[in-house]
């Protein structure tokens, strides 16, 4: 065990005795005398074996004449002579980053050292170059000035980046400082938005700007028909040279019926609602589905990772392209985001994905109700589809007439429990159980689709439309 | 500060290079008396308080690995000077300056090598000054010691114990 390990271990103990409040004044009195051995530089055990040892070995070589004693501790002793206790108070200040920042993303966090007269070494808690977290304990040489190191933010969710905790040591260790927990600075690590092909959502009947090509004819740019002139058409919109040659052909007079109008299509923008299952989060393996995971928020590569990576994807494609977007949180219905869009509405949806997923519930029903999806949005649904209700819910708005399309996130490939003879059984159930709800979902004409093969959104909200055309 | 001047953490090496590093010094403080012939005293104590160092460098194991060493040392009667008390010196100073670095640090933690260049140096200081020391030992007369050399010895002795003391008063 380390003095680093010794004094944290004393400092947690002297913090519950705190809390205990046992209230008696020689036990304080105690207390805080032993606490003081423990504020500022302090004496270590190898001081105590170097004064002892290297002394003793010395005096009692001289006394009994025996050289090889002498020689044996003089060492100890020259070290103790060449040393001076160290003063000061050293610290380290910390420099805070964004608060905010993109998976996938890189940052110099740094910190500045100021080490004090005598610290020879510096065990400062920093990141690992390339890494994200409070990082290992660093052995440094304690140089004044900043200590700066690499951070890389692989995964999303919400965390601490640095944590700067601090112990100084003279020459060999002789005299601490510390340790010292630094001051923890943390930061929300956004979804990553990885690239994908958006497809044309179907357009709201009520949009009247956007850049969706509707049915109906309007102000839009793009051709829709050359018809003839009828009352209350505007004169801009007549084709002279259809007209000329509709007059043309009737003697070159301009009478009624000759004269052609350009009809465009409107453009209207379009709703899409990104549902997603946060109640769960499972990966390949099911024997440790009932399991926390370890360092981490979500299982990395799990269905709840997947999930967010998707719908932080759709909803950075689809708003860019000027469309409407909002987040359903299908295990919490206050944690979704209203249906909105911009740059800003973005950020909001990430934001509110990384604390969604922070409250995994395990169980509980989905909610997925009238009043969230707006009327002609698109509604996509992702899930790994483990219960009923969930599909329920589903098909229940498919048949309101919503172009509902489904986005199974279940791995495609299950590792059974090996701590139980059931474990292969289990993963037969739950494949058959889950085919089953993916055919009643694609029966009543919801389409199932899997992220990870290709993400082809576009193309299946292409063939939607289409078929919803037909 | 510039870039240039700030200190950039690499990914160094596993703290428990450090404990490695007493497991080997030990062993090797452990094979000298093994070599003279004291295996009781090397096995029954020197070894374990070895293998306790290595678990808790910031612990009294090291004092008893060094006095014990000293000890062992001393047993046989043979030249003061011998070769293996000649090794002992840089072994038994370089487990008690490993011992207090690694006290300082967890095992999870990372040690990287421009910490320890302040430390080998001074190490290879004190091992300098050894030397001439073991050399005026040398070349010293051996033979008893007149009574006023010896008083003078030990007032010596312990005028540097009371400068050594006075030296570590913590400020």
């Amino acid at each position: 065990m380390t003095d680093y390990e010794v004094t944290e271990r004393l400092k947690a103990r002297r913090s519950l005795t705190r809390e205990g409040g046992t209230g008696s004044r020689a036990y304080r009195w105690f207390t805080a005398r032993r606490a003081a051995r423990f504020e500022g530089w302090r004496r270590t055990d190898a001081l105590v074996r170097a004064v002892i040892c290297g002394l003793g070995l010395l005096a009692v070589g001289v006394i009994l004449h025996r050289l090889e004693l002498v020689l044996i501790g003089l060492p100890l002793v020259v070290g103790l002579l060449l040393t001076a206790p160290p003063a000061g108070t050293p610290a380290v200040v910390s420099h805070q980053q964004a608060a905010a920042v993109d998976a996938g993303g890189e940052a110099v966090v740094a910190v500045t050292v100021v080490p004090g007269a005598g610290a020879v070494f510096t065990a400062l808690r920093m990141p690992m170059p390339g890494a994200a977290g409070a990082g290992p304990v660093h052995l440094l040489p304690a140089v004044a000035g900043e200590v700066r190191t690499l951070v890389k933010w692989r995964s999303w969710g919400h965390g601490i980046y640095l944590r700067p905790d601090y112990l100084f040591a003279s020459h060999d260790g002789l005299y601490l400082y510390g340790p010292v927990v630094g001051v923890v600075a943390q930061q929300t690590v956004r979804p990553p938005i990885d690239a994908l092909q958006p497809g044309p959502l179907p357009p709201r009947a009520a949009g009247l700007v956007g850049g969706h090509r509707s049915g109906r004819p309007g102000d839009g740019m793009e051709l829709r028909d050359i018809r003839p002139f009828r009352a209350g058409d505007r004169l801009r919109r007549v084709d002279w040279r259809v007209t000329l040659r509709a007059a043309a052909a009737r003697g070159g007079t301009l009478g009624p019926g000759t004269i052609h109008v350009r009809e465009r299509h409107a453009e209207a923008d379009a709703d899409l609602v990104l549902a997603l299952d946060t109640r769960l989060d499972v990966d390949s393996r099911v024997g440790e589905w009932n399991a926390r995971p370890m360092g981490a928020e979500v299982r990395p590569g799990g269905s709840l990772d997947i999930g967010v990576r998707a719908v932080s994807t759709l909803a950075a494609t689809f708003l860019r392209h000027g469309d409407r977007v909002g987040l359903v949180d299908l295990g919490h219905p206050r944690g979704g985001v209203p249906i909105g869009s911009g740059r800003r509405h973005l950020e909001r949806i990430r934001h509110q994905l990384v604390h969604a997923a922070r409250r995994v519930a395990g169980s509980g029903d989905p909610v997925l109700n009238h009043a969230q999806v707006p009327t002609g949005a698109t509604v996509l649904v992702l899930s790994p589809f483990l219960d009923d209700q969930l599909v329920d819910l589903v098909v229940r708005l498919a048949r309101r007439g919503r172009l509902v399309v489904a986005v199974d996130l279940l791995p495609g490939e299950l590792s059974p429990d090996r701590t139980t003879p059931w474990g292969p059984a289990v993963v037969s159930i739950l494949r058959a159980e889950h085919g089953v709800r993916v055919r009643a979902l694609e029966e009543h004409g919801v389409p199932v689709l899997r992220w990870d093969a290709g993400a082809p959104v576009g193309a299946l909200l292409r063939a939607a439309r289409r078929r919803r055309r037909s | 500060m510039s870039t240039k001047d700030a200190l950039l953490v690499g990914r160094g090496m596993p703290a428990l290079v450090l404990r490695l590093a007493i497991l080997v010094v030990g062993v090797a403080i452990v094979v000298v008396p093994l070599r003279e012939g004291v295996t009781v005293g090397t096995l029954v104590v020197l070894l374990p308080a070895v293998l306790a160092s290595v678990y808790a460098p910031a612990s009294p194991a090291p004092a008893g690995v060094v006095v014990v060493a000293a000890a062992l040392a001393a047993l046989p009667d043979g030249d003061p000077l011998r070769v293996e008390v000649l090794v002992l010196i840089p072994l038994v100073h370089l487990f008690h300056v490993t011992c207090g670095i690694a006290g300082a640090i967890p095992t999870t933690g990372r040690v990287h090598l421009r910490a320890l260049r302040a430390p080998a140096s001074r190490f290879l200081l004190v091992q300098g000054v050894m030397a001439v020391v073991v050399l005026l030992a040398a070349w010293l007369p051996t033979g008893r010691n007149a009574p006023l050399v010896e008083a003078v010895a030990l007032v010596g002795l312990a005028g540097v114990a009371l400068v050594t003391v006075w030296l570590q008063r913590v400020k």
